[in-house]
């Protein structure tokens, strides 16, 4: 029993040393495979008679539905694109609704900013009155008093 | 929500820890039968506001913690996989995680392509999704620009935006994204001229379907495909750990299909012409011209990543016409950098901090 535990860590290590260097091994051939243009090409035109053969389904299908007088497939991606322009459109409009929304509360700033400008110019100048009427006034006094006693 | 410990209670994983064997074959097997039975649990888990709408395309929002006062972040992540890989879990979440750190975010969701979508090329996603997803984050967030963080193919669309229309971009950050294409590694050797003709991929429908970009994706690295089973099993002692691989997962199954139009130009043009950092890619009539991105720049790639390997991004950071162009190689792989311990740790505090300096608070 004791020896079979002595053993156990061993194996495990050489299983494991094993392992490691298959996953090396496979790793290089992987790499040198893939670096095969012909091994590419191949892969590729897998996949592009994978594509052709999704496209030959789905005509065959499609075709199937306009037996039946059906909406096919590319009926609803039309329609479907229509309803994209359109959004397209009401995004465009709905920019330069922005826009324009965006200009007039900056004209709407400049407008007040212009109304508080005359207002303190107003105030400003009936300041100014005041206090011309003010020194009037006082002159006015000073002229009557010089003419009462002389 | 399928909780880790509700995994496993599950009878098949009891079933697959069962089977005899420690050797690393045998736990493969166990990590097969647990990749096939085992539920994928509920993921993109933070909660946001859809701020805007176009065809597939979702703006979803968000919230900072605290009153909005940064530029918009907008994230851009790839069109050929779903977006939900930014808010994977909610610990590990791009979004959730630059939301935390006071960031207003707004992330880019372009949803499922159909047969009607056939006709979206590089131009309807440059000039008018992302355009207008830009605007409306700018005019949601009342900023006058954002700052754009494109990841992948997400990137490359950011670059071209910044390239065409960037007065209303504050700063551009390219994670992950290649632009000098017959660096690509692997995959741009399957995409090659002399091997590959991107038209035959497209189907009927006018689309790229997800079968077929599965298995070009599973080449990339042919042994993570058997790794993945141990990585599995291995997960499957910790409920935790066995539910974030199992939501990683569920993502790489999760493929979309890619719109014809765009399919074929981003192989052609791209991989195959590498016309990007030429100035030769023209798109709806206007040359993109990555030397016209004067805003800062923050190039990330990622040292570990095969699909956009670094020779692939790096030529980015010299590339544009930034005076403020920061090159950061990120120590981890292509998903790790988002899904990983890696995006909390490193990740997300460099571009906080990197927004930070180049878009500071302002008063609203």
């Amino acid at each position: 029993m004791a020896k079979q535990k002595l053993e156990q860590p061993g194996q495990a290590g050489l299983l494991q040393g094993w392992y490691e260097s298959w996953e090396r091994g496979m790793a290089g051939w992987w790499d040198r495979v893939l670096d095969a243009p012909e091994v590419l090409k191949t892969m590729n035109q897998t996949l592009a008679a994978q594509t052709e053969a999704r496209r030959q389904v789905q005509q065959t299908g499609q075709r199937w539905m306009e037996r039946m007088n059906l909406p096919t497939r590319s009926d609803l991606s039309r329609l479907l694109r229509i309803v994209t322009l359109v959004e397209e459109r009401i995004l465009g409009m709905e920019d330069r609704l922005l826009d324009m929304s965006e200009r007039l509360i900056e004209a709407e700033k400049e407008a007040m900013r212009a109304r508080v400008e005359a207002a303190e110019a107003r105030l400003e100048l009936a300041e100014k009155l005041a206090a011309i009427e003010e020194r009037l006034t006082v002159a006015r006094k000073r002229r009557k008093s010089e003419v009462d006693d002389g | 929500m399928v909780e880790g410990s509700e995994l496993l209670d599950g009878g098949f994983l009891a079933l697959a820890q069962s089977l005899p064997g420690s050797d690393p074959v045998s736990r493969g097997r166990k990590g097969m039968l647990i990749h096939r039975t085992m539920p994928r649990p509920e993921v993109a888990t933070t909660p946001y506001e859809v701020v805007h709408r176009q065809n597939k395309l979702e703006l979803k929002f968000y919230a900072p913690s605290g009153p909005v006062r940064r530029a918009p972040l907008v994230v851009v992540p790839s069109m050929i996989n779903r977006a939900y890989i930014l808010d994977l879990e909610p610990d590990r979440s791009l979004v959730a995680s630059m939301a935390a750190l006071g960031h207003p975010v707004y992330l880019v969701d372009w949803g499922v392509p159909g047969p009607e979508d056939a006709e979206i090329g590089t131009a309807e996603v440059v000039l008018d999704l992302l355009r207008r997803a830009v605007d409306r984050a700018c005019r949601h967030a009342r900023a006058p620009k954002a700052i754009l963080l494109g990841y992948c193919m997400g990137g490359t669309l950011s670059v071209m935006f910044t390239a065409l229309r960037g007065e209303r971009i504050a700063a551009l950050a390219a994670l992950a994204t290649p632009v000098r294409y017959r660096e690509g590694g692997r995959f741009a050797a399957f995409c090659r001229s002399e091997v590959c003709v991107p038209e035959a991929l497209v189907d009927e429908d006018g689309l790229v379907a997800a079968e077929v970009m599965e298995p070009a994706f599973k080449l990339l690295d042919p042994m993570g495909n058997w790794d993945k089973f141990l990585a599995l099993e291995a997960a499957s002692h910790n409920p935790a750990e066995l539910k974030r691989a199992l939501a990683r997962e569920r993502w790489l199954e999760e493929n979309v299909p890619v719109p014809g139009k765009l399919a074929v130009e981003f192989i052609r043009y791209g991989y195959q012409e590498d016309r990007l950092l030429e100035g030769t890619w023209e798109v709806r009539g206007e040359r993109v011209d990555v030397r016209r991105i004067t805003c800062p720049v923050l190039v990330t790639p990622c040292s570990k990543d095969f699909i956009a390997p670094p020779p692939a991004c790096v030529p980015l950071a010299r590339a544009v016409g930034s005076a403020d162009s920061v090159l950061e190689m990120q120590d981890t792989g292509h998903i790790g950098v988002v899904v990983g311990s890696f995006g909390p740790k490193r990740y997300f505090p460099l571009l906080d901090r990197w927004i930070r300096r180049v878009a500071p608070e302002e008063d609203r």
